[in-house]
């Protein structure tokens, strides 16, 4: 008995432990979020386009596997040829180090740099 | 004997890829690659505990395979292989120390697997996204691992050995 006690206590604390680095990983996001530049396109780890958010669009990926939406300086997944529509349900990503993994369809949208760089690349 | 235990493994396998299949079919509810219940773990932590590592290992293995060749693909094969061999080698770890109880072993292998699925992921796909899903995955493998650890904790109470 006094053994399943422990265990007990053990799992509990390992729980804990598991929630808490979560959490702290949630507000260490929070707080380092910074809106993005870019929304970085690759396909197959290949990087195929890279769009300004600053630019209102939409783009067909991968031979129509994907559509990319950008606007509002957010972009999201308008439309995927998956079953899982995953990547459509993550909802907009806006800023860096965010990300839209499509696993069926190979296809990752990554937000990166800081807004203000795209400008410059534009001008 | 030996066809006793040949019929439980068959059983377990068995289970094993109905569990997943089931899973297969319930649309997620969270919209994170990698973010899984897990139901076939049960079986996997019901194998560890009544019969030992080797035969877990082995129920583990060929589930991923057989599902696979049945419903997957080979990049989803490659993502739950990582996933299943990550998290198994830390169930092990931890039963081994003896100090932990099914639930912390279910949730370690929950939260292990996300991780190993998700990281191998962005390896084939060449991305580090994976730091941006962590907090997702540990949050998402946690719950899960909670749950499928009381009902195969239930099952290693319930179901006799011979």
């Amino acid at each position: 008995m006094s053994t399943d006690r422990k265990t007990f206590r053990l799992d509990i604390l390992l729980i804990l432990f598991f929630l808490l680095l979560s959490a702290a990983m949630f507000v260490f996001m929070h707080f380092r979020q910074q809106e993005g530049g870019w929304a970085v396109v690759t396909v197959n780890s290949r990087e195929v386009a890279r769009y300004s958010l600053l630019q209102d669009g939409r783009y067909v990926l991968n031979n129509g596997t994907n559509t990319l939406v950008i606007a509002d300086r957010a972009a999201w997944m308008e439309d995927a040829l998956c079953p899982d529509h995953i990547c459509v349900d993550m909802g907009k990503i806006r800023y860096s180090g965010q990300s839209i993994v499509c696993l069926p369809n190979r296809v990752v949208v990554s937000i990166e740099g800081v807004s203000g760089e795209a400008d410059l690349y534009i001008g | 004997m030996k066809t006793r235990k040949l019929t439980w493994m068959a059983l377990s396998i068995a289970l094993a890829m109905v569990m997943s299949f089931i899973e297969s079919q319930i649309p997620s509810f969270v919209p994170i690659p990698g973010v899984k219940m897990g139901l076939a773990n049960i079986v996997v932590v019901f194998a560890l505990y009544r019969f030992g590592w080797k035969e877990a290992l082995g129920i583990s293995m060929l589930r991923v395979i057989l599902v696979s060749l049945l419903f997957g693909h080979l990049a989803s094969f490659f993502y739950s292989f990582a996933g299943a061999l990550l998290s198994f080698a830390g169930m092990v770890l931890l039963k081994h120390s003896g100090r932990f109880g099914h639930v912390a072993v279910s949730v370690t292998g929950g939260v292990l697997h996300n991780i190993g699925q998700i990281a191998m992921a962005c390896i084939l796909l060449g991305t580090n996204a994976i730091a941006y899903y962590l907090p997702f995955l540990i949050l998402s493998g946690t719950i899960a691992g909670i749950l499928i650890g009381l009902v195969a904790a239930m099952l290693v109470k319930r179901i006799p050995a011979d």
